[in-house]
């Protein structure tokens, strides 16, 4: 390849030394070059290298795509997190995740630092409501090293009492970070009162008294009874061979148990619930409000088209430019009538629930007008879009989704993401053709189902004299006009 | 005047509402089942705090009545000896 593009090149040199009365020719010869050499759209996504999959016989799944750079990352996707806990021990799983860090069996805290620092590695964890990942970044020869590390660190954890003492402080300093962040502070609100009474309602750190109650008894048990082979998915991506990797696998992940002796947990029912939650703080300079309705699941077939239905909301941001030329109706409102200070439309899904809204920050004289425009332009997705609006989120979608996919860590991560929510990956060919066959009046039919007339989730913390009463706010979730 | 929703009260701090949609609620549950009992619970409650100043009331009332029908009347004995 890069031969024939110095034969090229040179011999558009040497044509520009030929005639270099008539620079005109070269342009063209210049122009003619990139045409044939580019690649297209199509050819491209072609050339995407195809995602292995191997299950090993206690049913851990290997995914991996190479890409063949000289860094992967490779990591652990475990099908557990807040929502398999309940009140008593809500917590354990982000716990595990700190406790994964201080020390095995056969590598001590320090010694497990070094390891990783002297490969230049990266190490990292995080817990989400529905997922645990533990993910190593490192050079490619270094990949079995990376993978016996994470092997040990999720399986031979010493969970010493000590470091749990220890740990417990951290966690509420965490905590205290959280709280500073106004935007998880609403999104861990809404979780709660939207599925209020279920797991999905329980925040990822667990209430305080957990934090400091919770022992070495209980982080084993969640262990024992979720970190089984079917619900783990080792991916990587970058420099990875795939056969070496399921070698590997099933060195350090074979003994992994896959069954159950006793009682075997199932996912917890997450019912939604219409309602409102006000925190209010006149003290606060703005008030920051989160309205959501129940979305869909991951594997639901109208995922796609609430996400398109979500981009066409979009999200804006004073400092953004653009002024009132901006592609959302909402933002262009925003802008005329100063509603908001800052909006971001979400779709936030898990295995068979999910919530799909906005969020905005607004003047506490504007949280009324915000609501309105918002619930304005909601109407308008449920009444049915223009097809020039449906095309262009349908492309800023696209582009989004495959603009996330650069880098070993992204794409690896989209891997175990896809492995445990869709039980496979999604070429981008398929998601092409699915999100292509949306139109104006798939998105239109969708919204119609989620949205319009249903009881919408309202979160309103800081200066929220002016949030619409829930009443007046339900009834502008519907139109009584043809 | 200046008075909107938003600034009528700016001092607030610490106040946290909750509410159900009222599409989540049962306008009528437990009508019948606990309302009924309820209600005999209710009145077994205050019965006795209710209904003797009731009787109390009427009795005067009913007196009142009386001896004002007895005063517009003129008593007999007092033309006896009229001729």
């Amino acid at each position: 390849m890069a031969a024939s593009l110095m034969k090229v090149t040179g011999s558009v040199a040497r044509r520009l030394a030929l005639s270099n009365k008539a620079p005109c020719v070269a342009a063209l010869c210049n122009k003619r070059w990139k045409s044939a050499k580019a690649v297209s759209y199509e050819q491209a996504v072609l050339n995407m290298p195809e995602t292995k999959v191997t299950t090993l016989s206690n049913g851990v799944r290997v995914a991996t795509e190479d890409s063949g750079i000289i860094t992967s990352t490779v990591g652990l996707w475990i099908d557990a997190g807040s929502r398999y806990e309940d009140e008593k021990n809500n917590g354990v799983a982000h716990f595990l995740e700190h406790m994964a860090f201080k020390g095995t069996k056969k590598r001590s805290q320090t010694d497990l630092e070094l390891e990783i620092e002297n490969m230049g590695a990266h190490l990292n964890a995080y817990t989400s409501r529905e997922q645990t990942v533990f993910y190593a970044k490192c050079f490619q020869k270094d990949l079995p090293k990376a993978v016996e590390i994470l092997s040990d660190i999720t399986q031979n954890s010493l969970l010493g009492d000590q470091e749990i003492e220890r740990e417990r402080g951290v966690i509420l300093r965490e905590m205290q970070e959280i709280e500073t962040n106004l935007q998880e502070v609403v999104f861990d609100h809404l979780h709660a009162i939207a599925y209020q009474g279920t797991s999905l309602g329980q925040t990822i750190l667990g209430p305080t008294e957990n934090i400091k109650s919770i022992s070495r008894n209980d982080l084993v048990e969640y262990v024992n009874s979720h970190y089984k082979g079917p619900r783990i998915v080792l991916a990587a991506a970058g420099g990875v061979n795939h056969e070496e990797l399921c070698e590997l696998a099933e060195k350090y992940f074979g003994k992994m148990t896959a069954g159950y002796d006793g009682e075997i947990p199932v996912l917890p029912q997450c019912r939604f619930t219409g309602s409102e939650l006000r925190v209010r703080d006149d003290l606060m300079p703005l008030a920051h409000v989160a309205i959501a309705v129940e979305g869909c699941g991951w594997t639901n077939p109208d995922n796609l088209a609430l996400m398109v239905a979500n981009t066409l909301i979009g999200s804006w941001d004073r400092s953004h430019g653009g002024g009132s030329n901006l592609p959302s109706e909402l933002a262009q409102n925003a802008v005329k009538y100063n509603l908001a200070h800052s909006f971001q439309s979400f779709n936030t899904c898990y295995s068979d629930t999910g919530l799909w809204g906005i969020y905005f920050v607004a003047d506490r004289m504007m949280v009324d007008e915000m609501v309105f425009n918002t619930q304005q332009e909601w109407m308008r997705l449920c009444g049915g879009v223009r097809d020039s609006e449906v095309e262009r989120a349908k492309n800023l979608l696209m582009a989004n989704m495959l603009l996330q996919l650069d880098g070993s860590t992204p794409i690896c991560e989209d891997i175990g993401r896809q492995m445990l929510c869709y039980g496979r990956r999604i070429p981008i060919d398929e998601l092409e053709i699915r999100l292509n066959a949306i139109t104006a009046d798939t998105v239109k039919e969708v919204c119609m189902k989620y949205i319009y007339d249903k009881c919408p989730s309202v979160v309103g913390v800081g200066p929220v004299e002016a949030l619409t009463d829930y009443n007046r706010l339900r009834s502008g979730m519907y139109w009584l006009r043809t | 005047m200046g008075m909107k929703w938003g600034n009528m009260a700016t001092n607030v701090r610490g106040l946290v509402m909750y509410s159900l949609s009222p599409y989540e609620q049962k306008a009528f549950a437990g009508a019948f089942s606990k309302g009924i009992p309820n209600m005999f619970r209710r009145f077994r409650g205050q019965v006795f705090r209710v209904v003797p100043p009731f009787i109390g009331g009427y009795l005067i009332y009913s007196w009142a009545q009386e001896e004002h029908e007895r005063l517009m009347r003129k008593d007999p004995k007092e033309f006896l000896n009229d001729e």
